[in-house]
């Protein structure tokens, strides 16, 4: 798909189909759509010189209880794991208004994965069955240890 | 054809403007609500921004709450959100907007709260 902000549309389809056949509940299901349109507008707006005509693919695999998509872009090498991305700390007149979107994919998502191949940025999203909040990145621990 | 639009309601209830959306609000569809919200704001001290119809939102849109809250007390107006779902909330939640935000259930309650602020 086109690398523009008209692409959302379909991308929101595409996670909805995903959904159905995961059998997500709400708060997943939003978590899921979060994560992938944050990064997929990163890409739209970071990836590509403007006025260019980039491409965007999206791929899907899913069971039941989760979803894995793998977006694919051709875009700047750019690697969304990286660095520590907290969110500011909360007073209305300081916060940024942008550089949310990266800390809430990483608070959505339950597996972020990123390679660089050659020309290609590939970055992988799961999102499993839980019914959990938004969690901070760094405050997530894995299960044994809570 | 796809269902997934967003679609912006401005009316008034009393002194209260109200900015009703309805749909998505993500990157492709905040630049019209911004439009609508800052122009509702330049006219009226107090505002409602009613969200019990929206499916969902990006940082785009936290983005346009943000500044939106800044335009308002700028102007020493209000604001109030209206109606959030409990996926809006934990959205909010995570970012921290539920600390400054006024949160109502309804638009009689919005205008309650708005109106008891000095």
């Amino acid at each position: 798909m086109p690398a523009t902000v008209a692409s959302l549309v379909a991308v929101a389809e595409f996670v909805g189909g995903a959904v159905a056949v995961a059998g997500l509940g709400d708060k997943d299901a939003y978590r899921l759509r979060l994560a992938v349109d944050e990064l997929i507008t990163n890409v739209i707006t970071h990836g590509y010189p403007p006025a260019s005509a980039g491409e965007i693919e999206l791929h899907s695999s899913v069971s039941d209880g989760w979803v894995l998509f793998l977006i694919v872009d051709f875009g700047t090498e750019f690697d969304p794991t990286s660095g520590h991305r907290p969110i500011p700390v909360v007073d209305p007149d300081d916060l940024p208004v942008g550089g949310f979107g990266l800390s809430l994919a990483r608070m959505s998502a339950d597996r972020l994965i990123y390679e660089r191949v050659g020309e290609l940025n590939r970055t992988i999203v799961v999102v499993r069955r839980s019914g959990r909040d938004l969690v901070a990145h760094d405050d997530r621990r894995p299960p044994w240890m809570s | 054809m796809s269902t997934r639009t967003l679609d912006v309601t401005v009316s008034k209830e009393g002194e209260l403007a109200v900015v009703a959306l309805t749909g998505d609000l993500d990157s492709r569809t905040a630049p019209v609500v911004q439009e609508h919200v800052g122009r509702a704001l330049a006219e009226h001290r107090l505002l409602a921004l009613d969200l019990s119809n929206l499916r969902y939102m990006s940082s785009a849109g936290l983005r346009v709450m943000l500044l939106s809250y800044r335009q308002a007390q700028c102007a020493s107006g209000q604001m109030a959100v209206v109606g959030l779902s409990e996926e809006l909330r934990m959205l909010m939640s995570a970012v921290g907007f539920l600390n400054f935000f006024t949160v109502a259930e309804d638009l009689g309650k919005a205008a309650e709260l708005l109106t008891e602020t000095p």
